[in-house]
């Protein structure tokens, strides 16, 4: 009795207890969260791990689907809950089983509390006439609600309040569907028909101009100016995830090209261990010279009885490219989408050839000194014209810097390539 | 910053008191108040429109001094209440304490006497709930929860035979 008597004391005086506390807590929640709001975020990091997730999620994404839909729990009692994970007080504190009749009318004589029943009889429901699943809820259990009204007059702005609780109350007792007549209804399949347009699909084309940002050859050094950046293409198959109306993760399948030349150089068979990194496939060794460097006059008399020519070198390489890359959407306009793109590429390598020309032969080598797998950092814009819901054009604009291309310093060849991808896309 | 700002100044001085019950003084309640608000601000979105936003915030808050006195539980040393104290009937109906006072009291307890007293008490909990809570067994929940008691119960007749 004395016990009840305490909790009594306590509760009268305390429960509904408020408080003004001081300014300065305002003041420091208001600093903490300003600089939460500046503190930048590494993108690149963001950009990587959200990749990884996407790579993961086009794998995992069909099998999860089916899951979700044909396992059924095999319990008596089902309670929908909200789903939370950090607050397991959440889904309990409202909700007060009583098993006594009596303790309505006790609970309807305290203040501020306001007591609903709920007597809900036995369901069973077949399902898919396989699984038999059943909603059973005991009769004897009572739902009872506290429902909390805020008080208006202890508001600073009545107006707010009543906003408040417009918003709030009538969504405080949901009505708890049936969970799989939920699953069932046609209302839910139809819903998530419309939501998920989040997937895309683009075949893409684009043109590529390759250069580095060193003069230099990856060759041998001694073509050190005389290579040029050639046009080549790429293309291939663009896959894309919207996350949310701002960012969308993509990825894809492309074969890339790179071609780099040489021409009008000096070429002359070399006996000794070559210097530079090509093998043709004939096993000669060749030495090259740039034909207008006045060196190789001065080369070509100690060495005379070589033969000398003149010829054009190229090289072709072509990779199979796996990116993975951020896009950030900073259009309003519905049209027209623009978006910021930054990510990375996985690069394979697919074809290794090198072809000197001569006017009197062809030899066709390879490059002894690239990586079989390299990455390039991608930095770009990419600019979505909407035809209708499902389709939309799409130009993009890309630069790419290739990293770990050569397993030697390669002189300092360091290649990079601009390009200009265009597409079709397919939203579904 | 303008919405957090009509959100703190309309539960503010609820979660407030909140804070102050759950907490060893003002200044932790203080802190407390100021920690719930930024896991508030963080977790918004979170928060799914289902049960009473207030019910929300206010479990946001006790969770916050739940975990922060959860963590300092173990270091703490209960002073035993004498078991002898004569147990004779007196009359809370009609003694006229304050506020301040009763506060002050359920301040004053132990770190897990406070919880339990108060989950159970003024938050209406189940013992099976606290124990979750607070990661002990149902059987220390209801043993804190009569010491709780006890100490308050005497901390009253204290107070009243001083005024007296």
């Amino acid at each position: 009795m004395a016990d009840k008597k305490i909790d009594n004391l306590f509760k009268q005086q305390l429960k509904n207890l408020e408080v003004s506390p001081n300014k300065r807590v305002w003041n420091s929640i208001e600093t903490k969260l300003k600089k939460k709001k500046r503190r930048v975020f590494p993108f690149w990091l963001f950009s990587g791990s959200v990749a990884a997730i996407l790579v993961l999620g086009l794998f995992l994404y069909p099998f999860s689907s089916d899951e979700n839909q044909n396992s059924i729990p095999n319990i008596d009692e089902i309670i929908t809950t909200i789903p939370t994970k950090k607050n397991p007080i959440k889904t309990t504190i409202d909700t007060l089983i009583l098993k006594n009749n009596k303790v309505n009318e006790l609970l309807k004589t305290q203040q501020n509390v306001l007591v609903k029943t709920k007597i809900q009889k036995e369901k069973s429901i077949i399902h898919n006439n396989k699984t038999a699943f059943i909603a059973l809820k005991k009769p004897v259990k009572q739902l009872v609600l506290k429902h909390f009204t805020i008080d208006a007059n202890l508001t600073l702005n009545q107006q707010k309040t009543n906003i408040f609780i417009n918003e709030i109350s009538p969504k405080t007792v949901l009505p708890k569907i049936d969970l799989n007549a939920f699953l069932s209804s046609e209302e839910t399949a139809a819903n998530n028909k419309v939501v998920q347009k989040n997937w895309s699909v683009a075949p893409t084309f684009g043109a590529l101009q390759s250069n580095s940002f060193a003069n230099t050859s990856p060759v041998t050094e001694d073509l050190a100016n005389s290579t040029n950046g050639e046009n080549s293409f790429s293309y291939g198959l663009q896959v894309g995830f919207k996350i949310n109306k701002r960012w969308t993760i993509q990825s894809g399948i492309h074969l890339q090209e790179m071609r780099y030349s040489n021409n009008q150089i000096g070429i002359y068979p070399s006996e000794i261990a070559t210097t530079s990194s090509i093998a043709f496939k004939d096993n000669t060794s060749v030495s090259f010279n740039n034909t207008n460097a006045e060196s190789l006059s001065l080369r070509t008399n100690s060495f005379d009885s070589f033969i000398r020519n003149t010829g054009n070198l190229s090289q072709n390489f072509g990779y199979i490219e796996i990116p993975v890359e951020m896009k950030y959407n900073f259009s309003n306009n519905k049209k027209i989408e623009a978006q910021l793109v930054t990510g990375f590429s996985s690069l394979f390598l697919d074809k290794n050839e090198v072809i000197l020309n001569t006017p009197n032969s062809t030899r066709i080598g390879e490059l002894t000194n690239l990586n079989a797998i390299n990455f390039s950092g991608n930095l770009g814009f990419d600019f979505n014209y909407f035809l209708n819901n499902n389709w939309s054009l799409t130009l993009n604009p890309m630069f790419k810097i290739h990293l770990n291309t050569y397993n030697t310093d390669a002189n300092g060849f360091a290649p990079f390539n601009l390009g200009i991808y265009s597409g079709i896309k397919y939203q579904f | 910053m303008a919405a957090q700002s009509k959100v703190y100044q309309l539960f503010a001085d609820k979660l407030f008191a909140v804070s102050l019950k759950y907490s060893r003084n003002y200044q932790d309640a203080e802190d407390n108040l100021q920690d719930s608000f930024l896991t508030i601000f963080d977790k918004i979105k979170q928060y799914n429109h289902k049960g009473s936003f207030e019910g929300w915030l206010k479990r946001i808050t006790i969770n916050t001094a739940l975990q922060t006195y959860r963590k300092k539980a173990p270091l703490q040393i209960i002073q035993e209440v004498s078991e002898t104290i004569e147990d004779e009937e007196f009359d809370l109906e009609n003694a006229n304490f304050n506020v301040d006072f009763l506060l002050e009291c359920v301040q004053q307890l132990p770190d897990q006497y406070r919880l339990v007293f108060n989950l159970f008490v003024l938050d209406e909990y189940s013992h099976k709930e606290i124990a979750d809570f607070l990661k002990i067994s149902e059987g220390t929940t209801k043993s804190n929860l009569s010491r709780a008691r006890k100490i308050l119960k005497e901390k009253l007749e204290i107070h009243q035979k001083k005024l007296n």
